[in-house]
């Protein structure tokens, strides 16, 4: 009995004095001036979310060493810790750093844009609309990340994504030019079926490739999302706090129903391997964003002979109700931190010359992806133009929701029962995924 | 921090002058005479091995312990509030409704309940073989130990090659051969545990296998000696000597493969990612506090499958002695 009594009182006081530490932990710490080092040069840290060496990074690299030639006062210093899928070394650097608090945080970090809302939120971000001022009309307004009407960064660049197609495989499917074209300015499920049909019927191996084997989780999502947009479907309120009633919707479901058709056709299949569709043989089409541009430009331009416009094309997402037509849309952002330096104004000047015209040129050519100011030009014919316009016209951004990794999570989980093609209706699926999805919501209502 | 590591320092501090406090009680109660210097001496010289036990091992389980009844959010790390039970109670409804949790909990028993026995009887069967003194042999332990040495990462990329669903993969460039068509092993809901088990048990066998062969070193050979003069065959002598004399290492064994096998995480995030047949409690719960960085809810998780792991052992260990 003795015994007992005594396991209860240590386990008690464990207990007591464990909640206790957790009562006191956490914070914001202490707030600092500025950051300057001893010779009182100007200090701004930076984070990429790209691994040092990648040609992402050496672009952002070199910004930085332009800007400190050109600026002797302010020392840059930045950090390149890559984006992983399974264990995301990246968001652990950035919470653990927001947790420690007293300016350990870094005071520019890049971040996904549907990612804002939750950072926001939180306060990790900055409100920094009064920081930069008229500088944000400079930007395309649905490339600008903000939340609650404010604004808490500036875009680095923008995605578009759309079908590349091989136009070799198209044309021996019988598939004309004019056609093509037509399709270029809009196209609908049926006129989708039908063309992947025709690829198939010509011993096509698979008509169209959603990239549904991608590791990648919020690759899919990006790729995917426009579909449930595209007969007039919402998959959240408003305020991002309520899914019922929207992701669960027949319109969301009669929208991503165009990837169970083509499971159940065979036009496509999740089994297909990457580089598939840049191999030139057994994929006439492909669902991918401004990256596949270099790809096809360089490595793989002897698979489609002509280039651009005779060897391969872009056509835009179908659509099932033409007024609601949806294309993928945002990419990642420049953020100001919250991160208890009062002193902005180094950070706000790096930020507007990392956003500057000819910043986000030199990133654009390394990555691919088309840029997010308005002064952006491209040539007619090219397929960044193509992309530009598309996201011009119907670029509809990823759920703008606090929670946005839980919607991440349990969209992939709805695209995982879609594909296995044994786990009922697309309406069914989406009705589980929404009501977990909405429980871990409002976990999230603080 | 800074409160942290007060508290932490006073603890520490407290702990210290209570051992030394009940020393000294125990000494005047045995009429014995209490040598301060040696002690304070002996506890010093304990204190780095008890302070890092501290910091790296007892201060996480409280920590963790703590965050269990709080909805600490990765993202609000200033506004940690106490909710009881709540973490609790979400759960207990996840599980009912047949949510993430409760396929993490299927999955994960299903694994524990092949690789378990797999894992073992793998390692007692390469152990059996290996102990044999014939010439070679060594080289077969140190092939059988290499895959333990190998980085689970790396392990699980290769069995991905190997397990790839395009023709070009080993499996399926082996069926291709009987013309085959290739399979999804992975891919397939009903086989991607299995192969993360079977991808498991050839990783991990081969240090059980050294343990198991230590323990085989020290039976001694007398007693097959005896058991051949009284006519024994293979089978009795393993069944009544091997197995008996390796009582011990097999509650090491079946204790420490159980603890590892229900932490089981790093294969099925690269095989498979996150998927609902394949996804472990440890999975969630790393999705849970890291990805979804509700640290409460995932600490709670720790806690219950701490409790189920902690009650399982233990009934192991009392039917194995038992026996």
């Amino acid at each position: 009995m003795k015994k007992v009594l005594r396991t209860i009182v240590i386990a008690v006081s464990a207990l007591v004095l464990a909640i206790g530490m957790c009562a006191c932990g956490g914070g914001s710490g202490n707030e600092i001036e500025s950051r300057v080092d001893q010779y009182g040069n100007k200090i701004v840290t930076v984070l990429f979310h790209k691994a040092s060496g990648t040609p992402e990074a050496t672009a952002y690299a070199k910004l930085v060493q332009e800007y400190m030639d050109t600026h002797e006062d302010v020392i840059i210093e930045a950090e390149y810790v890559t984006q992983t899928t399974g264990v995301n070394q990246y968001e652990t650097t950035l919470t653990t750093k927001f947790e420690a608090g007293g300016g350990e945080l870094y005071d520019i970090i890049t971040y996904d844009s549907p990612i804002c809302s939750g950072y926001a939120k939180s306060g990790m971000l900055y409100d920094s609309t009064s920081l930069l001022g008229d500088y944000v009309d400079e930007f395309l307004p649905s490339s600008i990340p903000m939340y609650d009407g404010k604004v808490y960064g500036l875009p680095i660049q923008e995605a578009s994504a759309g079908f590349f197609c091989n136009l070799k495989l198209l044309k021996q499917a019988g598939i004309s030019a004019k056609k093509i074209e037509q399709y270029k300015n809009g196209w609908t499920y049926d006129e989708f079926y039908d063309v992947c049909a025709k690829l198939k019927s010509k011993g096509i191996k698979y008509p169209v490739d959603f990239q549904l084997n991608s590791k990648d989780e919020e690759r899919r999502t990006f790729f995917l999302y426009p579909f449930g947009y595209s007969d007039g479907g919402e998959y959240c309120s408003d305020d991002g706090k309520k899914v019922e009633g929207f992701m669960d919707g027949e319109k969301v479901a009669s929208g991503l129903e165009i990837i169970d058709e083509c499971i159940k056709q065979g036009y496509t299949s999740k089994d297909i391997k990457s580089n598939e569709f840049q191999n030139g043989k057994i994929v006439g089409m492909y669902l991918s964003s401004g990256w596949t541009i270099p790809e096809l430009k360089g490595e793989y331009k002897a698979n489609f002979s002509g280039g651009y416009g005779e060897g391969w094309d872009i056509l835009p997402y179908p659509y099932k109700t033409k007024s609601e037509a949806a294309s993928a849309t945002g990419s990642w952002c420049f953020g100001i931190t919250n991160n208890g330096v009062k002193d902005k104004s180094a950070a706000v000047d790096f930020l507007k010359f990392l956003t500057s015209k000819t910043s986000a040129q030199v990133i654009s050519e390394t990555t691919g992806m088309i840029s997010a100011r308005k002064d952006a030009t491209y040539s007619d014919g090219t397929p960044e133009k193509f992309l530009y316009e598309q996201f011009s016209a119907t670029g509809k951004k990823r759920p703008i929701m606090p929670g946005y990794n839980f919607f991440s999570k349990q969209f992939n989980l709805a695209l995982n029962d879609i594909t296995s093609g044994d786990k009922g209706s697309v309406i069914s699926i989406l009705q589980s995924k929404t009501e977990a999805l909405q429980r871990e919501l409002d976990l999230d209502n603080r | 921090m800074g409160i942290i590591s007060l508290i932490i320092l006073a603890v520490f501090v407290l702990v210290l002058v209570a051992m030394i406090a009940l020393d000294i009680y125990k000494a005047k109660k045995r009429n014995e005479k209490y040598h301060l210097k040696q002690c304070v001496a002996g506890y010093a010289m304990m204190a780095p091995a008890v302070a890092l036990a501290f910091v790296f091992v007892v201060l996480p389980i409280l920590f963790s312990l703590g965050y269990s009844f709080t909805d600490y959010n990765m993202l609000y790390p200033g506004d940690i509030n106490f909710v009881g039970f709540d973490n609790f109670k979400i759960l207990f409804e996840n599980i009912a409704g047949h949510g993430e949790l409760w396929y993490a909990i299927k999955n994960t028993l299903i694994f524990v309940v092949c690789v378990v026995p797999l894992q073992i009887g793998l390692a007692l069967l390469l152990a059996l073989f290996t102990n044999r003194k014939k010439r070679g042999v060594k080289v077969f332990k140190i092939c059988f130990f290499v895959p333990v040495v190998i980085s689970l990462t790396v392990t699980s990329f290769l069995w991905l090659q190997i397990l790839s669903p395009e023709e070009s993969g080993l499996f399926n460039s082996f069926l291709g051969m009987f013309g085959i068509a290739p399979v999804d092993f992975l891919g397939n809901e009903k086989t991607a545990m299995l192969w993360i088990v079977l991808m498991s048990a050839w990783q991990g066998c081969g240090y059980q296998m050294l343990i198991f062969s230590s323990g085989l070193t020290n039976i001694r050979d007398d007693l097959y000696e005896a058991a051949s003069l009284d006519g024994a065959g293979g089978w009795e002598k393993f069944k009544n000597i091997t197995l008996p004399g390796l009582k011990p290492t097999l509650l090491y064994i079946t204790i420490t493969v159980f603890v590892g096998a229900c932490r089981v995480m790093i294969q099925p995030m690269l095989m498979t990612g996150y998927k609902m047949h394949t996804v472990t409690l440890s999975y969630y719960m790393y999705q849970l506090g890291y990805s979804s960085h509700y640290v409460g809810l995932s600490a709670a998780v720790a806690l219950v499958m701490t409790v189920i792991i902690g009650i399982i052992t233990l009934i192991q260990r009392k039917a194995l002695k038992e026996n």
